[in-house]
C-alpha cells in the first residue's frame, strides 16, 4: 500500500516538473519577462513541489493558491505588452510581492482548517450513525433478551 | 386399569402346579364362582411358550388344561401381574413323586390312556405337541375322577422341566431349554415312560445319574435301560415296546395307539442300532464304537476335540463312520482330502459341530456351550436372553457370525421338510446377531425367532405386550402410574417393533444412529410411536403425550429465542392433550425450530458485535488528527484551492463580473 502511495506520488512529481519545464521553455522564447514572473511568483509552489514527499495534496493547494496570487500581475504584464521594464514596475511594489506569496502562503491556513471541517462533519455523520446503531442494538436486544448479551454458553450435546 | 374378572390369591399358592416358567396361585372367577380355575403367574427370568398360549387361549382342547384368559392382575402390593387363567384341576394329581401309586393295567387301558390319547391327538390336531407329559402332569378332572386331564403346556419350554428319562435320546441330549417343540412322535416316547411310571409306582431309573441314563439308553437302547428286571408281558408289553423305541421313525404313533387300545396289536418295531460302528475309536482314554456316545464325548471336550480334526487316524475314522451318501460327502468336504495344501483346512468349532452332527445325525446342534434341537433354537435363545447367560450369548453371537448356525441346521434337517424350513429362515439372523445397533443382535434373533414371545424390555415387566398396538397401550399405562418415568425406546423394544412391524425398521435403524443423542432419541421415539399410532389405529394417548410433551419442554428451555420459546411452548401445551403422537411431533417440529433457533442466534450475535464495534469506532468523536479527519480536510482544502484559482480567474479574465 505505502510502494503504490509512493509510486503514486512519484508519478504525479515527475508530471508537474514535465509542465514546469515545458512551460518554461515556451515562455523563454515568448515572453521572457512573463517567464521571469511566473518562476519567481511561484517560486512558493516550486519549493514545495521540491520538498514535499507527502503526495501531492499539499503541493496542489499551494500550487492553486499560488497561482491564484500570481495570475492578475501575468494577465497584467501580459496586456501591457510583457516588457522588462513593466516587469521591474511590478517587482517595486510591495503589493505585488505580499500578494503573490500571501496568496500562497493562505495554503497554510487552508490546510490547517481542512481537517477541522472534516473531522466536524464527520462526528455530525457519526451522530446520525449512532442513533441509527443505537436502535438496531435495541431492536436485537428487545427481540433477544439477556441471552444475546450473555456467556453464550457451549452447545450442549442433546440432553433431556 | 380395568378391575379382573379373576380375584387371585397370592397368598395361596398351588405348587403341586408350578411350572419353570410360572408359579400357580388360587383364583375365584367373579363371575361364575364355580368355575374352578387357577392363575399361571410368569416367573421372572424364565421363558414362556407364548406362541402355544397365543393359540390356545380362549380355545378348548380335549383332555388338555387350555388357558381361559390372560389378564394383568393387581397385586397386594398394589402392582400388576400378568396372570393367565387355567381350568383348576379339583380331582388332584395321578401320580405324587412322593408317595407314588401302581395302577393296573386295566386301570390304565380303561381309565387313563383313552383320555391321555384323546389329549395328545386334540392337540396333534392343532399341530401341537404337549411336550411335558409325564406322571405328574396328568390330573382328574374333578372329585369323581371319572376323567383325567393333561396338564398346561404353554408356562415353560417344551420339555425344559422334563426328566431326562421322559424325552427322546436325541432331545436328552440337548440343553433343556434347547429341546424344541418336538412332534407328536416325541409325545408318544413321553406316553410311553408314563405308562411304565404308572405301573411301576415309580420315576423309571429312579436314582440313577443323568449321565449315567443317557449313556445306558444311548449304548442299550431306552427300553432296555428302563425294563430292568420283569419286562411287561403281553399287550403292554408291546405298546412299551413300541412307545419307547429310540428311533423316532419306528416309534409307535397316535394311529398305532389308537389300533392298539381298540384291541388290535400293531406290529414291534424293528430293533436297528444306527449308531454302531465296525472299529473303535479311542478319545481321551476311552475306546468309542457308538457314534452317539462319542459325539457327546467331543461336545464335552469341545476345545479338546478341536485339536483332534488334525489327526489323520481320526480323520479316516470318521470316513469309514460316516457311510450315509449325504454325510460322505460333507466329510470329503470337510477334510479335503484332495487338497494339497493340508494347512489350509479350516480345522475350527464349526468343522468340529459339523463332525458331531455328521456323528450323531439327529442329535441336537452343539457348539461350545450351545446345544439345541434345530426346533429349539428360539426357546434356547429366549432362555439365554432372559438368563442372561453372557457365555451362550457370545458363542451364540460367534456362531451365527461365522454362518455355522446355517449348515448345521441344514446338516441337521436331513430330510424332514419342517427342519428345512427352520434352517432357511435362519439366513436373516446372520445379518442381526453381530451387529450392535437398536432394533439388531440378539435382541432381533430373539423376536425373529420367537414370533409370539412377548416384549421382553424391562419397562414391561408387570405386563404382556404381545404385538406393536399393546406396546402403545401398555406405554401409556406407564406414562400413567409415573409422568417422570423414562419411557425411551430400549433396545427389546426397538427389536420387538423391527421384527413385528417390519415398516418400522428404517426408522429403528435411523435411531440407533442418534443413540447418544438424547433429544433426538426422543423425537424419533415419538414419530416412531405417532405413526405406530397411525397405522394401528390406537385411539388417542394422552398420558404418553403429555410424557413426550413434558420432554419436549425441557428441551425448549434451550432455545433461544423468547418468543419463540413462548410460542413452541404454546403449541407444546395445546397438543399434548390431543393425544396424537404424530401431530406433537409433526407440528411442532422441534429439531428444525431447534436448528433455524440457533442459526438466528448465531447472526444475532454476530450483529451485535458488529453494531457494537461501529459504535466503538465513532462514538468516541472524531479529531482533525485522525487519519480519516486528515485526508478529508487536505480533499476539502485542495477543494478551496480550486475554487479561490477559479474565483481569480474569473475575475481577472472577466473583470466585468
Amino acid at each position: 500500500m505505502t510502494k503504490a502511495v509512493a509510486s503514486e506520488t512519484g508519478k504525479g512529481k515527475g508530471r508537474f516538473w514535465i509542465f514546469v519545464i515545458l512551460t518554461s521553455c515556451f515562455l523563454v522564447f515568448l515572453m521572457p519577462a512573463l517567464l521571469i514572473l511566473v518562476l519567481v511568483g511561484m517560486l512558493p509552489t516550486l519549493v514545495a513541489g521540491f520538498v514535499e514527499r507527502h503526495g501531492l495534496g499539499r503541493v496542489q493547494v499551494t500550487a492553486t493558491l499560488n497561482l491564484a496570487g500570481v495570475l492578475p500581475f501575468v494577465t497584467e504584464l501580459w496586456s501591457s505588452g510583457g516588457s522588462f521594464g513593466q516587469l521591474m514596475d511590478m517587482a517595486s511594489s510591495v503589493y505585488t510581492w505580499a500578494t503573490m506569496y500571501g496568496a500562497a502562503f493562505s495554503a497554510i491556513i487552508y490546510l490547517w482548517i481542512g481537517p477541522y471541517l472534516a473531522a466536524s462533519y464527520l462526528d455530525f455523520k457519526a451522530a446520525r450513525a449512532i442513533h441509527y446503531y443505537e436502535k438496531q442494538k435495541t431492536q436485537l436486544l428487545e427481540d433477544w433478551g439477556d441471552a444475546l448479551t450473555a456467556e453464550p454458553a457451549k452447545e450442549k450435546p442433546d440432553t433431556l | 386399569m380395568q378391575k379382573s374378572r379373576y380375584e387371585v390369591n397370592f397368598s395361596l399358592t398351588l405348587p403341586h402346579l408350578d411350572t419353570l416358567g410360572g408359579a400357580a396361585y388360587a383364583c375365584v372367577d367373579s363371575r361364575d364362582p364355580s368355575n374352578a380355575v387357577y392363575a399361571m403367574v410368569p416367573k421372572d427370568g424364565a421363558a414362556f411358550r407364548h406362541a402355544v398360549l397365543q393359540q390356545m387361549l380362549g380355545r378348548s382342547v380335549a383332555n388338555v388344561a387350555c388357558p381361559l384368559d390372560a389378564t394383568p392382575i393387581e397385586t397386594e402390593s398394589g402392582g400388576w401381574v400378568q396372570a393367565v387363567i387355567v381350568p383348576f384341576p379339583s380331582g388332584g394329581a395321578l401320580f405324587n413323586t412322593k408317595s407314588p401309586t401302581r395302577y393296573s393295567e386295566s386301570d390304565l387301558r380303561s381309565k387313563v390312556l383313552p383320555d391321555v390319547v384323546a389329549g395328545i391327538q386334540a392337540l396333534t390336531t392343532h399341530d401341537l405337541a404337549h411336550r411335558s407329559i409325564r406322571p405328574d402332569h396328568l390330573f382328574y378332572t374333578d372329585g369323581s375322577k371319572a376323567h383325567v386331564t393333561l396338564s398346561e403346556c404353554f408356562s415353560e419350554l417344551p420339555g425344559q422341566s422334563q426328566p431326562l428319562a421322559f424325552e427322546p435320546i436325541e432331545r436328552a441330549l440337548a440343553h433343556p431349554a434347547g429341546r424344541g417343540s418336538g412332534e407328536t412322535t416325541d409325545d408318544m416316547f413321553a406316553l410311553g415312560v408314563t405308562i411304565l411310571a404308572l405301573l411301576a409306582g415309580a420315576m423309571p431309573c429312579e436314582g440313577m445319574d443323568d449321565q449315567d441314563i443317557l449313556n445306558s439308553r444311548i449304548a442299550r437302547g431306552s427300553y432296555n435301560t428302563y425294563i430292568k428286571d420283569v419286562a411287561p408281558r403281553g399287550a403292554f408289553g408291546a405298546l412299551l415296546r413300541g412307545l419307547l423305541c429310540d428311533d423316532p421313525r419306528q416309534r409307535w404313533g397316535l394311529d398305532k395307539v389308537l389300533r392298539w387300545l381298540e384291541g388290535s396289536m400293531p406290529g414291534d418295531p424293528m430293533s436297528v442300532q444306527n449308531y454302531i460302528t465296525a472299529s473303535h475309536y479311542r478319545f481321551q482314554s476311552r475306546n468309542y464304537t457308538n457314534r452317539r456316545l462319542l459325539a457327546q464325548a467331543l461336545h464335552t471336550s469341545f476345545e479338546a476335540a478341536i485339536g483332534e480334526l488334525s489327526n489323520p487316524s481320526f480323520q479316516g475314522w470318521i470316513r469309514s463312520a460316516v457311510k450315509d451318501q449325504v454325510g460322505s460327502v460333507v466329510v470329503e468336504r470337510l477334510f479335503d482330502h484332495g487338497s494339497r495344501d493340508r494347512a489350509a483346512l479350516k480345522l475350527n468349532g464349526g468343522t468340529l459341530s459339523k463332525v458331531i452332527q455328521l456323528l450323531d445325525h439327529e442329535g441336537p446342534i452343539r457348539f461350545r456351550s450351545l446345544s439345541y434341537m434345530p426346533d429349539g433354537l428360539d426357546g434356547f435363545v429366549a432362555h439365554a436372553v432372559v438368563t442372561e447367560n453372557k457365555t451362550v450369548l457370545r458363542d451364540l453371537e460367534d456362531f451365527f457370525r461365522a454362518g455355522y448356525g446355517r449348515d448345521l441346521a441344514v446338516l441337521a434337517a436331513g430330510d424332514s421338510t419342517r427342519l428345512r424350513w427352520i434352517a432357511m429362515e435362519l439366513a436373516d439372523i446372520e445379518q442381526h446377531v453381530d451387529a450392535k445397533g437398536l432394533g439388531t443382535g440378539i435382541e432381533h434373533v430373539l423376536y425373529y425367532l420367537n414370533r409370539a414371545l412377548v416384549c421382553l424390555s424391562p419397562l414391561f415387566e408387570q405386563c404382556q405386550v404381545a404385538n406393536v398396538p399393546q406396546l402403545l397401550v401398555a406405554l401409556e399405562a406407564l406414562a400413567g402410574e409415573r409422568a417422570d418415568r423414562d419411557l425411551l425406546i430400549d433396545r427389546h423394544i426397538a427389536a420387538f417393533a423391527a421384527v413385528r412391524w417390519s415398516d418400522c425398521s428404517g426408522m429403528v435403524a435411523e435411531l440407533a444412529k442418534c443413540e447418544n443423542r438424547h433429544l433426538e432419541k426422543a423425537l424419533r421415539t415419538l414419530k416412531l410411536y405417532g405413526l405406530a399410532q397411525a397405522q394401528f389405529e390406537v385411539g388417542p394417548l394422552p398420558h404418553l403425550c403429555r410424557h413426550f410433551a413434558g420432554k419436549m419442554r425441557a428441551a425448549v428451555k434451550e432455545l433461544h429465542h423468547p418468543r419463540t420459546v413462548t410460542l413452541v411452548n404454546r403449541k407444546i401445551d395445546e397438543l399434548a392433550e390431543t393425544g396424537n403422537l404424530l401431530k406433537l411431533h409433526d407440528d411442532v417440529n422441534f429439531l428444525s425450530v431447534r436448528n433455524r433457533d440457533r442459526q438466528r442466534y448465531k447472526a444475532a450475535r454476530e450483529q451485535l458485535a458488529r453494531i457494537e464495534r461501529q459504535l466503538g469506532a465513532i462514538e468516541r468523536g472524531f479529531k482533525p488528527t485522525d487519519p480519516l479527519a486528515a485526508y478529508m480536510g487536505q480533499r476539502v482544502a485542495v477543494c478551496a484551492g480550486y475554487l479561490t484559482l477559479l474565483v481569480t480567474g474569473l475575475l481577472t479574465f472577466l473583470p466585468g463580473l
